[in-house]
């Protein structure tokens, strides 16, 4: 076990009993499995929101008999921000110019005590996970709710200042410097030689475009659009990560689910982006592709910053994630596809070197 | 002709007017001298439209002078405009015309400017609106004047496209007869 990892272990041994009683008067009580603490969970850490140490728990409503999510944290970091997700979501549910509503599970308690944020919220159930519907129906979930973010731009001096202090808005070169992050990030790293020349080539083509980029941001957009992040529920698609909503560049939800589905869903990805060709503008397309190389010099980044955090075999995955990644970003600066056997393979690579603790975090997720 | 359109909203921009004049303005430069002054910041290009737009981003009373100026410096040639009704849009043309006469169509192509018409001082200023227009056409639902997406499991309904032309074709003609 990393010194990390066994860091994290110290930290919920102490946590759990704490938030445990604090739970008490509300009638809930945490559930024996907690598949959200384990595996890889104690990596899991935002590179570009304010992302703090917290914990996500499942627990029950003892009068009720009602599945509860628990976000619990006494980190300064993670205490802004479940209030940060608190007033986004207050937020977007009242403003005048929001076209269409997203909804969210909804908030039971919110307990600010002994130095402690506890949010409680509804557990959505859903009869599948996203991954396992029908492709028709992952494509129309997807989509309808891509939609909905694109329907709330902040276009006036009046909207921008309503949203700027509680979203944040990212501009062009906001993300420019960004991508100037990332790639300080993984130049420290000599076994990353073959990583930088793509890196700097994203980040050529990013700044050579910045009106593009430019021109589509003042968007509502969620930083972290995945499939572990929203549940459906009937009809319904519900949003669970409030805290990861943006305005910026409105091609960058798309262009994160896009490249999550590269590894995911190929499939799913292939006609999401035959949709945007037929049916946007020739700028729109162009937008999609540069946010979509934004978001793979993070993810890269991202991985290469585990490395200090982890040993073994989970060292050794987070260095085969960052070549993979790397190599579909290389066909994105392309224009081509990464070839199935690739992915193929990186999935089986990925498979061996998980532990078990992750394996099971990972049932069910997407 | 030469015609100017006269937007609240242009895409990037969302909203049913933006997707309106975006096609409006590109079939009217098929056959017109067709330009654009609109509201908004890097607008999505026109083939063959010269597009003006000012910024959203400053202040109202400074994005309307803006506005203003624009169409001084833009509305001394046209033989024609078309506004899209906004009292951002329908302000500065009433001004604009205590020192020039152009005559104007007036497109109520904005639901939600048209419901705020109804009271307040935007009343008093879409009467007048209304009063000196050339012609005032109501444009229907989006489904009469938008594309039909392409969905991958959705066939396509070739009835609804030859609809949809039937429509844009009389409307053009509605507005340039």
């Amino acid at each position: 076990m990393s010194t990390h990892e066994q860091q994290w272990q110290e930290y919920l041994a102490k946590e759990l009993p704490i938030i445990s009683s604090l739970l008490l008067p509300f009638h809930i009580t945490l559930n024996p499995e907690q598949p959200h603490i384990k595996g890889e969970r104690f990596l899991i850490q935002a590179l570009t929101t304010t992302s703090g140490k917290k914990l996500i728990l499942l627990g029950t409503d003892t009068k009720t008999n009602q599945s509860v999510v628990i976000k619990a944290t006494n980190d300064y970091l993670g205490k802004q921000e479940l209030k940060h997700e608190r007033k986004c979501r207050i937020l977007l549910h009242n403003m005048n110019f929001s076209y269409e509503s997203f909804h969210s599970p909804e908030e039971l308690h919110f307990i600010e005590e002994q130095g402690y944020v506890v949010y409680v919220g509804e557990f959505i159930e859903q009869s599948s996970s996203f991954l396992e519907r029908p492709l028709e129906q992952q494509f129309a979930f997807a989509l309808r709710a891509l939609k909905a973010q694109e329907r709330t731009r902040a276009t006036t001096a009046e909207h921008l200042h309503r949203v700027k202090q509680v979203f944040g808005a990212r501009t062009s070169a906001e993300y420019l410097l960004m991508v100037d992050g990332f790639i300080k990030k993984v130049s420290g790293d000599d076994s990353f030689a073959n990583v930088l020349p793509p890196l700097n080539e994203a980040k050529t083509m990013l700044t050579e475009h910045r009106s593009r980029i430019e021109q589509y941001c003042g968007f509502l957009t969620h930083t972290d659009f995945v499939p572990h992040n929203f549940r459906i529920k009937d009809d319904t698609l519900f949003l669970l990560d409030f805290s990861s909503l943006r305005f910026g560049n409105k091609h960058e939800s798309w262009a994160r689910f896009l490249n999550f589905m590269t590894l995911y869903n190929p499939a799913l990805e292939t006609l999401l982006e035959r949709y945007v060709k037929d049916n946007r503008s020739t700028e729109e397309c162009e937008s999609l592709h540069l946010m979509r190389l934004f978001r793979l010099t993070e993810i890269i980044a991202y991985y290469a910053l585990t490395l200090k955090r982890s040993e073994g075999s989970l060292n050794e995955l987070n260095r085969t994630r960052v070549h993979f990644w790397t190599d579909v970003l290389r066909a994105e600066l392309n224009n081509t596809k990464i070839s199935t056997e690739v992915v193929e393979t990186y999935k089986a690579t990925r498979d061996n070197l998980r532990s078990n603790d992750e394996k099971v975090r990972q049932v069910g997720l997407h | 002709m030469k015609i100017l359109i006269l937007s609240p909203l242009f895409p990037p921009d969302t909203g049913a007017p933006a997707d309106y004049v975006k096609e409006l303005a590109t079939r009217l430069a098929r056959t017109h001298d067709t330009n654009l002054l609109i509201y908004g910041y890097l607008p999505e290009a026109v083939p063959g439209v010269h597009i003006t737009s000012v910024d959203k981003r400053t202040l109202l009373p400074f994005r309307l002078m803006t506005f203003t100026k624009s169409l001084f410096r833009l509305g001394t040639t046209p033989d024609l405009f078309l506004v899209n009704n906004a009292p951002s849009v329908e302000l500065p043309l009433l001004f604009f015309r205590l020192f020039k006469t152009v005559p104007y169509i007036l497109l109520i192509s904005d639901p939600v400017a048209e419901k705020a018409s109804h009271r307040g001082l935007y009343k008093i200023l879409h009467q007048l609106m209304r009063k000196q227009a050339q012609k005032i056409i109501v444009i229907g639902e989006e489904s009469l004047y938008k594309k039909a997406e392409l969905l991958p499991f959705t066939a396509f309904n070739a009835a609804n496209e030859a609809r949809r032309e039937t429509w844009w074709n009389s409307h053009s003609k509605e507005i340039t007869l």
